[in-house]
C-alpha cells in the first residue's frame, strides 16, 4: 500500500514536470514560418510583428492569432461577405494567408502579423479582361488598411466571436496544436478581447467619423503611432494634427536613397531607421522585432530594380520630352539614370518649404517636434535607437524611378495621373476613384473613373476634404499640350 | 564533508551571487558620460542629481505613457516643454547616468535653455543659456508626484510598459519589482514635501528658487513669501561678478551660484565633495562637471536676433535708447548693473522680500565642513537690478517675474499691459518682440499668467511708456539688434 502510494506520488510529480516542460517549451518557442526565396519571404515572411513578450501581458501585434484571424470573415460574414480580398489584399492560389500577412509561432500560439509587403505590393492590369500582375515593392494602391483594421477590431470584439465559434470553424486536418486548443478553452478569446479593446480605445480618435477616411492606398503614418507607442490621448489633439493620410510609397532601389530626406515630409535620412520605424507601424515593438528577417528585406529592396513600363513607348515623343524634363523637373527629381543609382540634380532628396511647393499641409503638420522628441526614445539602450528623425517645414523631392506605378500622385494621392499633374490645380480632377488596377496608358496612372468592379467598391476621392487638397506643385502646368504629352511619354522610361 | 556543509556552501555562494547582483544594479557608479562638446555637456551632462533625487531611466521613460492624464496635453514630457532635439536621447536639461541602473537627473539647462520657432510648422531652434520660457519645472514635479500617488503606480503596470521597450533579465525584473519601483515611488512622494514652495502656480519658465532653497537646503519652515521669478540669461556672467548675481543681487560668487544651483537641483553632499575635489584636476578622466558648466557659460555670447530687422528704423530707435534706457541698461551706463530701489522701479516686490538677512546667514552656514561651503550670499538688495539688454529679444516675457509678454507691451503704461496671457509657446512674435502669448495654440500649449495673482504684478518700470507710437516702434526695432 505504501509502495503503491509512493509510486502514485512519483507518477504525479513526473507528470507535472512533463506538463510543465511542455508548457514552457510551447510558450517560449519563437519560430517564424521561413521561406528560402526572398520574394516569398517578402510576401509572407515575419518581421516580428506578431504579439510576443509574455503570455499574460503580450506586447506588439495588431492581429488576432492565426486560427482566429482565419475565422473572422466567416464569423462576421455580414460585415465581410467576400473575405479579406474586399480590402484590396492580394491573394495567391494555394496560400492560406494574403500577401503581407506572416505567420509565426509565439507564446504557444500560431500568430499572424503584418509585414512590409502589405503596404508595398500591388497589382496592375492592361484591361479589365487581362490577369492582374503582382508587383512587389510598389505602393499598395488598392489596400484599404483603415477598413481592414476596423473590421479586425470590430469582429474581434463581436459577441459572435467565441471559442466555440472558432473551434467550429477549424479544419478537420492540420488544425491547431493541442496547446493552442487548451488555450482556446482557457480564456484566449477573452484575453484577445481585452487587448483589442485597449488597442481600439487608443486609436479610436484616428478612426472616428470626424477624421476623413484614409481610403485605398493611403495610411496615416504617425497618428496611430502616437497612441500605440506613446499612449498620447489623441482625442485632445487639435484636428489639424489628426489628419495625416498619405500614399504608400514604392520601396525599390533604396541604395541611392540613403542620405536623402525620406518619408513624404523628408523627416528622416536613414533608410535603415526609416525601415525600423515603418516596422513599428506594422506592429513590431523594440522587443519583438525580428532584426534578421527585416535585414533580409532591407538587403533585397536595397537593389530591387523598379519595374520597367511594359507597354510600347513612342520613342520619338519621349525624346522630345527628355530636354523638357531636364529643364523643368530634373533638378528636384533626378533623371532616368536614378534607376541605375546615378543622382543628378542639386535638389534631389531635399525638402521644399511648404510655401514653395504649395501642396496640402495636413500630412506635414501631423508630424510635430513633440513627436520627434518622443521618437528619440524608441529602441532605448540599443544600437537601433532613433536619432535621425527631424521636424521639417515642407515636402521632400523624391526620385521618380518606376513612377508609372506610383499613381495617384503627390503625397496625398490627390492627382490621379501624371498628365493631370501637369494641369494647373484648378483643372485637375476634383473627384475621382482610387483602387482600380487597370492602367491608363495615355494619362499614366490607374483608371480613376470607375466606382466599382470585380466585387470591389473603390474609394471616392474628394479633393475638397481636409487633407485631400490637390493644390501646389505647379511645375510644367503652363506648357503646351504637346509638350505635356512629351514629358508624360518620357516618364514612361523611368 | 557533511551534507550540511555542502548546503551551507551552496547557500553562501547563492547569497554572494545575489549580493553581487544587487550591488551591481543599485550602487555601482559607472563612468559618467562626458560629452565632447561643451554645449552638449551643458545640455545633457550630469551635475550629480541622478542618485537620491533621480529616477531610474526605464521608469522615467514609461511614466508619461502610463499616466498621460497628469500631463496637460498629448506629447509626453514634451507637453510641458521638456523636449529632446536633434536625435538626442534625453530632453534638454536631463542627464542619464548609470548608478546601478541607468538613472535620470536634471541639470542647469532645464531652466536655462530656450527654444524658438519662427512659425508653428518649423523645427525649434535651441538657444543654450537663454531663459527656458517653455519649461514647466513645476508641472514636471507635480506630474511625478501625481504618478507616484496613483494606485496604478505598481510593479505590474510599470514592468508591463517597460516590457514594450526592453527585455529585462529575470534578476533585473525582480530587482525592479521588489526594490527599484517601490523605492522610486517613495522618493517621488517625498517630492511632495517641496509642495509648500510650489503651492503657487509658477507657470512655464518660472521657478520659486528662493522658496525651494529655503525649504530644501536651509530646511526652514515654509513662509508666506513668494520668490517666483524668470530664469536669467547666462551670458556675460563674468562681467557681473563685481555686482552680484540674481535679480536681487544677493550672491557675489559665480562659482557659488553654479554650485548652489546644483545643490538645489538635487546634487548630494557626497557628489559635491567629489566635484569640488576634481575642480583643480583638469586632466582627470572625470573632471569637475560644474567647472565645465562654468567655463562653458563664461564664453557664452548672446545670440543675434534671427529674423529681419528694419535697420533704418532701428537706427532711429538707437537715439531713444540712449536717452531713455542706456543709463541703467547699457554696460557703460552710470547705473548699470546696480539695483534700482524698489520705490523707484515700482515692479512687484515679492521677490525682494523672499530673501532676508536671515536666509543669507543660514545659506552661508550651509555646507559647513565641506570645501565647497557657501559664503557669498547676502540680503536681497533694496531693489531689482537693471540687467544689460544683450540678447533681450530672448528674455521674454519681461520684468523679473515675467509679467509682461513682449517689449511692445512693456512700453505701454501698466494699466494697458495684458492682464492675462499665456506663457510657454515658443513661436516668436516678430511684430511685438516676445513670444506669441495668446491664440488657440498658445492657450493649448502654454500656461495662463494672471497679473492679479500675488507675485505676478505687472506694474512699474514705466520708462518709455510716454514715448510716441513712432518712437516706441523704433526703440523696439533697435532692441532687436542688442
Amino acid at each position: 500500500m505504501r509502495r503503491a502510494l509512493t509510486f502514485l506520488g512519483l507518477a504525479v510529480v513526473i507528470l507535472g514536470v512533463v506538463v510543465g516542460i511542455w508548457a514552457v517549451v510551447s510558450i517560449t518557442t519563437d519560430r517564424p514560418v521561413t521561406y528560402d526565396s526572398i520574394e516569398e519571404h517578402f510576401k509572407y515572411g515575419s518581421i516580428g510583428s506578431e504579439p510576443g513578450g509574455s503570455l499574460f501581458a503580450s506586447v506588439g501585434g495588431a492581429l488576432p492569432p492565426y486560427w482566429v484571424f482565419r475565422s473572422l470573415p466567416s464569423v462576421c460574414s455580414d460585415k465581410l461577405p467576400n473575405g479579406y480580398a474586399t480590402f484590396g489584399f492580394i491573394t495567391e492560389p494555394g496560400k492560406d494567408l494574403p500577401i503581407g500577412v506572416s505567420r509565426r509561432r509565439r507564446l504557444g500560439i500560431d500568430q499572424v502579423g503584418l509585414n512590409c509587403a502589405v503596404c508595398h505590393s500591388g497589382t496592375v492590369r492592361e484591361t479589365p479582361a487581362s490577369p492582374p500582375r503582382i508587383v512587389l515593392g510598389m505602393p499598395a494602391h488598392r489596400l484599404d488598411l483603415q477598413a481592414f483594421v476596423q473590421f479586425v477590431l470590430e469582429c474581434s470584439l463581436d459577441n459572435r466571436l467565441t471559442a466555440a465559434a472558432i473551434k467550429g470553424r477549424l479544419p478537420k486536418k492540420g488544425g491547431p496544436s493541442l496547446f493552442e486548443r487548451a488555450l482556446l478553452d482557457f480564456g484566449l478569446v477573452e484575453r484577445l478581447k481585452d487587448t483589442t479593446l485597449n488597442l481600439r480605445n487608443r486609436i479610436a480618435p484616428v478612426l472616428a467619423d470626424t477624421v476623413p477616411r484614409w481610403g485605398r492606398g493611403r495610411v496615416d503614418t504617425f497618428n496611430p503611432y502616437k497612441s500605440v507607442q506613446f499612449n498620447w490621448n489623441l482625442s485632445t489633439l487639435p484636428p489639424s494634427e489628426l489628419i495625416g493620410a498619405s500614399d504608400f510609397p514604392s520601396i525599390w532601389n533604396q541604395k541611392p536613397r540613403e542620405g536623402m530626406h525620406l518619408h513624404w515630409d523628408g523627416d528622416n535620412d536613414s533608410v535603415d531607421e526609416r525601415n525600423l520605424s515603418a516596422a513599428l507601424g506594422a506592429g513590431v515593438t523594440p522587443v519583438t522585432v525580428d532584426h534578421d528577417n527585416l535585414q533580409r528585406v532591407r538587403d533585397w529592396i536595397w537593389t530591387l530594380p523598379p519595374p520597367k513600363y511594359p507597354w510600347p513607348v513612342d520613342q520619338g515623343l519621349a525624346s522630345r520630352g527628355a530636354p523638357l524634363y531636364q529643364q523643368l523637373c530634373a533638378n528636384c527629381h533626378a533623371d532616368g539614370r536614378f534607376r541605375d543609382g546615378i543622382i543628378s540634380g542639386s535638389r534631389v532628396g531635399q525638402v521644399e518649404a511648404l510655401g514653395i511647393i504649395g501642396t496640402d499641409p495636413y500630412r506635414l503638420n501631423s508630424y510635430t517636434p513633440a513627436f520627434a522628441s518622443n521618437q528619440y526614445s524608441l529602441y532605448p539602450d540599443s544600437p537601433y535607437r532613433f536619432t535621425h528623425f527631424r521636424k521639417t517645414n515642407g515636402y521632400a523631392n523624391h526620385p521618380l524611378d518606376g513612377i508609372w506605378l506610383r499613381a495617384p500622385y503627390l503625397h496625398n494621392g490627390s492627382v490621379p495621373t501624371l498628365r493631370d499633374l501637369l494641369d494647373p490645380p484648378e483643372s485637375r480632377p476634383k473627384m475621382f476613384y482610387r483602387g482600380y488596377d487597370v492602367y491608363d496608358q495615355v494619362k499614366l496612372g490607374f483608371v480613376s473613373d470607375v466606382a466599382a468592379a470585380d466585387g470591389q467598391v473603390f474609394t471616392r476621392y474628394d479633393t475638397s476634404v481636409p487633407g485631400n487638397a490637390n493644390t501646389g506643385h505647379v511645375y510644367g502646368t503652363t506648357l503646351s499640350d504637346d509638350d505635356k504629352r512629351a514629358i508624360v511619354e518620357y516618364l514612361k522610361t523611368f | 564533508m557533511s551534507r550540511l556543509g555542502w548546503i551551507l556552501i551552496v547557500l553562501v555562494l547563492l547569497m554572494g551571487a545575489v549580493s553581487l547582483h544587487v550591488y551591481y544594479r543599485l550602487y555601482r557608479v559607472a563612468p559618467v558620460p562626458q560629452f565632447t562638446s561643451a554645449q552638449d555637456q551643458f545640455l545633457y551632462g550630469s551635475v550629480g542629481t541622478e542618485d537620491e533625487h533621480g529616477v531610474p531611466y526605464l521608469i522615467w521613460l514609461v511614466l508619461p505613457r502610463i499616466f498621460p492624464e497628469y500631463l496637460p496635453a498629448p506629447g509626453g514630457y514634451a507637453s510641458i516643454g521638456i523636449m529632446a532635439h536633434d536625435g538626442h536621447e534625453m530632453p534638454i536639461g536631463f542627464s542619464k547616468v548609470e548608478i546601478g541602473v541607468p538613472r535620470v537627473g536634471v541639470n542647469c539647462a532645464l531652466c536655462h535653455t530656450a527654444t524658438v520657432r519662427a512659425a508653428p510648422a518649423d523645427a525649434p531652434t535651441v538657444y543654450p543659456g537663454a531663459p527656458a520660457h517653455q519649461t514647466g519645472a513645476q508641472e514636471y514635479m507635480r506630474f511625478l508626484v501625481a504618478a507616484a500617488s496613483d494606485p496604478r503606480f505598481t510593479a505590474d503596470t510599470i514592468l508591463n510598459e517597460i516590457a514594450r521597450n526592453v527585455q529585462l533579465s529575470l534578476p533585473d525584473r525582480l530587482l525592479y519589482r521588489f526594490v527599484l519601483i517601490p523605492r522610486t515611488r517613495r522618493a517621488l512622494l517625498r517630492l511632495a514635501d517641496e509642495e509648500p514652495a510650489t503651492k503657487r502656480e509658477w507657470g512655464r519658465g518660472r521657478t520659486d528658487l528662493v522658496g525651494l532653497t529655503k525649504l530644501t537646503i536651509l530646511r526652514r519652515p515654509a513662509d508666506a513669501t513668494i520668490g517666483t521669478a524668470d530664469a536669467m540669461p547666462l551670458w556675460h556672467l563674468q562681467s557681473r561678478e563685481a555686482n552680484g548675481y540674481q535679480w536681487d543681487r544677493s550672491m557675489t560668487s559665480l562659482r557659488e551660484v553654479v554650485r548652489s544651483a546644483a545643490v538645489i537641483e538635487g546634487a548630494s553632499m557626497r557628489w559635491m565633495d567629489i566635484d569640488t575635489e576634481m575642480w583643480g584636476r583638469r586632466e582627470a578622466r572625470q573632471p569637475s562637471s560644474l567647472r565645465r558648466v562654468l567655463e562653458y557659460l563664461s564664453d557664452l555670447k548672446p545670440p543675434n536676433y534671427p529674423f529681419a530687422v528694419d535697420s533704418t528704423l532701428a537706427a532711429a530707435g538707437a537715439m531713444t535708447y540712449a536717452a531713455t534706457c542706456a543709463q541703467c541698461h547699457d554696460a557703460n551706463g552710470s547705473r548699470a548693473n546696480s539695483p534700482i530701489p524698489i520705490a523707484e522701479i515700482g515692479t512687484d516686490r515679492s521677490r525682494l522680500d523672499a530673501w532676508t538677512a536671515g536666509s543669507a546667514d543660514a545659506f552661508n552656514a550651509f555646507g559647513e565642513g565641506h570645501d565647497w561651503k557657501f559664503s557669498s550670499s547676502r540680503e536681497a538688495s533694496s531693489g531689482y537690478v537693471a540687467p544689460p539688454l544683450d540678447g533681450v529679444w530672448l528674455s521674454a516675457p519681461y520684468l523679473h517675474n515675467g509679467s509682461v509678454p513682449t517689449l511692445t507691451d512693456l512700453l505701454e503704461p501698466p494699466a494697458s499691459r495684458p492682464a492675462r496671457f499665456w506663457r510657454g509657446y515658443d513661436v516668436y512674435d516678430q511684430a511685438r518682440v516676445g513670444f506669441v502669448s495668446d491664440g488657440p495654440d498658445a492657450r493649448r500649449l502654454g500656461t495662463l499668467f494672471d497679473v492679479t495673482r500675488p507675485g505676478n504684478g505687472n506694474g512699474g518700470h514705466t520708462y518709455g511708456t510716454t514715448l510716441s507710437t513712432e518712437q516706441k516702434r523704433a526703440l523696439v526695432e533697435y532692441l532687436k539688434t542688442r
